[in-house]
């Protein structure tokens, strides 16, 4: 993707993040009394500065479009990336279902071939070697309640 | 002052903090060799292992976390080109030539000498400048800590990695993130559409989405790389004429590191690259700068660590980060409920004088045991790239989960490691959102106590002398790069 697309997106995406919060602030109560700023005023400042930035953006993106000597944004092993991204969602997903240790034992081997790694063995033994690193140091010695 | 740092040794010298202190140093040094891992990333991750530690191991085993990691970057940048850290770039210059000639272990003693030099100086003009810092700080009312907050806030000009709008556009988005939650003035929910936003986002898992989970996507980006290979270190020894003839370098380049590390938003790299040029600048052999010259080694090693104690100055004085390790750090004293600022000195002065006391003993410390085990730390760039991602990121998950003992600072982690990762490709810079993060609350809570102080007029603000420099400071560091950056533009639309 071209930077100046990139430029664009991410001007349009702000430019909507600040309409929603807008929207919400409105919402949001007047001032208790007269010499304080209310709940609403630090928020629509940062909003308004947003809107007027996001809207620089997308000048920019649409300024630029043409320009053929602009940097091209590349993501290297896109699958991979994304699979991992994918792979921690599902991970996150099942961990308050089938508890910690268990949705580890499964996800991690998972992520690791993702991320390239085939070496059964390897996996197994970085899988098993991190979790028994989790029971030690978090469960055993910080006493943090793993789900 | 010299009672409370009396104190200060005699806390670290317990069993447990000394180990900390070994235990951060060690990890720091793992860390900071390994290109991709950053002292911030370092930091982040190690805070969920302090939850349940009481305050001063934690706090001394991040900081020597810190310092350390900044010595270990100079390590991979002299055996193999890779710089650790980007601070350590300047030490590469030098560094790598040295080692390509043989001269590897000359190359790192210096290296590892010039970081302990540099750290034990720096740390010293940090004991005798936040103190006085701090205790001016004390008459500090809700218009100078606005101005304060803003100040910071306007440095993040000189994070912005060149884009200013894309900075501002981050520290906009950062800024949003701390208002959703209650009011902090009157309570009143604001962007709440769930129950778990009403103690708003978590700063933590925020940032270690931010810094660390973004970081393990690039890593998988760039895991099918060869790592790279090391060769035998030969000639560890101290070189006693060599630091003879490069006295002054060994001299000027902690004070600059010192003095730049104390700026908010300069930090350790540009202290490196001025203490570089410096030292080649005043140099009668300038031109062997760049071909092998330990000098250049000794500028950018003493520079970039003594930057990092210059930093904890601004931090621990006024509460104020000046950089994304900085703004970690004021996340971990949150964490064991404690106030950066100038009521530390007063409230815990245990807390400072011990990070003090640590900083100084680890100097020494640590050069040994960079001396010792630079061939062993070097081993971790042999760590498969996706091995090590796989590893962080389920660190990123374990660590916030810990936070909290919930899954919703885990989710928070996670959508805050893609939209970092996202922001980065689109270079939109992840620093100026964390310092927005942190600021934010000081700056709108202090402000709206400054208009209920003075009616709400904003008589207060200008009335208070050095809130008023202070604000007139952030105009100019806000407006002069936005000049700076119209002109570039429009000189190369002519072109």
């Amino acid at each position: 993707m071209k930077m100046a697309l990139a430029e664009l997106i991410s001007g349009i995406v702000f430019l909507i993040i600040a309409i929603v919060f807008f929207t919400m602030t409105l919402k949001l109560p007047p001032p208790m009394n007269q010499s304080d700023l209310g709940p609403a005023t630090f928020p629509y400042i940062i909003i308004f500065l947003m809107a007027i930035l996001a809207c620089v953006l997308i000048y920019r993106g649409v300024k630029e479009r043409e320009n053929t000597k602009q940097p091209v944004i590349k993501i290297k092993r896109q699958n991979s990336v994304l699979l991992v991204i994918l792979g921690v969602f599902i991970y996150i997903n099942l961990m308050p279902i089938i508890g910690y240790y268990i949705s580890t034992l499964i996800s991690l081997p998972v992520i690791l071939w993702f991320a390239g790694e085939k070496k059964p063995i390897k996996i197994a033994l970085l899988s098993g070697g991190f979790l028994l690193f989790a029971k030690v140091v978090f469960d055993m010695l910080l006493g943090v309640p793993l789900p | 002052m010299f009672e409370q740092l009396a104190l200060g040794f005699s806390t670290i010298f317990q069993p447990d903090n000394l180990i900390m202190i070994f235990l951060g140093t060690i990890v720091g040094y793992f860390i900071g060799a390994m290109p991709g891992l950053t002292p911030s990333i370092g930091i982040a991750l190690l805070i969920p292992f302090t939850f349940t530690m009481e305050s001063v191991p934690a706090m001394v085993m991040l900081v020597c976390l810190y310092i350390a990691a900044e010595y270990g970057g100079g390590i991979t940048a002299i055996l193999i080109n890779a710089p650790g850290t980007p601070a350590a770039a300047a030490t590469a210059l030098d560094g790598y030539p040295m080692a390509k000639r043989g001269e590897a272990g000359k190359a790192l003693t210096i290296s590892i000498i010039a970081s302990g030099w540099g750290s034990l100086i720096s740390s010293i003009l940090l004991v005798f400048t936040a103190i006085p810092i701090a205790k001016a700080a004390l008459n500090f009312g809700p218009a100078e800590y606005f101005a304060l907050a803003v100040f910071g806030l306007s440095l993040i000009t000189s994070l912005s990695e060149g884009s200013l709008v894309k900075g501002i556009l981050g520290m906009c988005f950062g800024l949003l993130l701390i208002t959703i939650g209650m009011d902090p003035v009157n309570g009143v929910p604001r962007f709440a559409f769930t129950n778990s936003l009403f103690g708003g986002v978590p700063f933590l898992p925020a940032l270690i989405g931010l810094f660390a989970f973004s970081e393990v996507l690039f890593m998988i980006e760039n895991a099918d790389d060869e790592p790279a290979e090391v060769q035998k270190i030969k000639g560890i020894g101290i070189p006693f004429s060599i630091l003879k003839k490069m006295k002054l370098t060994l001299i000027r380049g902690p004070i600059i590191g010192y003095a730049v590390g104390v700026i908010p938003g300069a930090g350790a790299t540009i202290a490196s690259w001025i203490s570089y040029n410096e030292a080649k600048r005043a140099s009668k052999e300038p031109e062997t700068f760049g071909t092998g010259n330990p000098e250049g080694i000794a500028a950018s090693e003493s520079a970039n660590n003594g930057a990092v104690p210059g930093a904890l100055a601004p931090l621990l004085a006024l509460g104020i980060p000046g950089s994304a390790s900085a703004a970690i750090l004021i996340g971990a004293l949150t964490i064991q409920g404690l106030q950066p600022g100038p009521l530390l000195f007063v409230k815990h002065p245990e807390i400072p004088y011990s990070i003090f006391a640590a900083l100084i003993f680890a100097a020494p410390m640590m050069t040994i045991l960079g001396l010792f085990g630079a061939r062993v730390f070097v081993k971790v760039t042999l760590i498969p790239t996706r091995i090590l991602a796989v590893v962080v990121a389920a660190i990123t998950v374990l660590g916030s989960y810990a936070y909290s003992n919930d899954m919703y600072s885990v989710w928070v982690m996670f959508l805050g490691g893609v939209v970092g990762y996202v922001f980065r490709k689109v270079k939109i810079p992840n620093t100026p959102v964390v310092l927005a993060m942190v600021l934010g609350f000081m700056m709108e809570v202090n402000l709206r106590r400054a208009l209920i102080t003075s009616g709400g007029t904003p008589e207060l603000l200008f009335s208070r002398p050095i809130a008023l420099i202070l604000l007139i400071v952030s105009v100019i560091t806000l407006i002069v790069p936005v000049i700076k950056e119209y002109k570039t533009n429009k000189r190369k639309a002519v072109a």
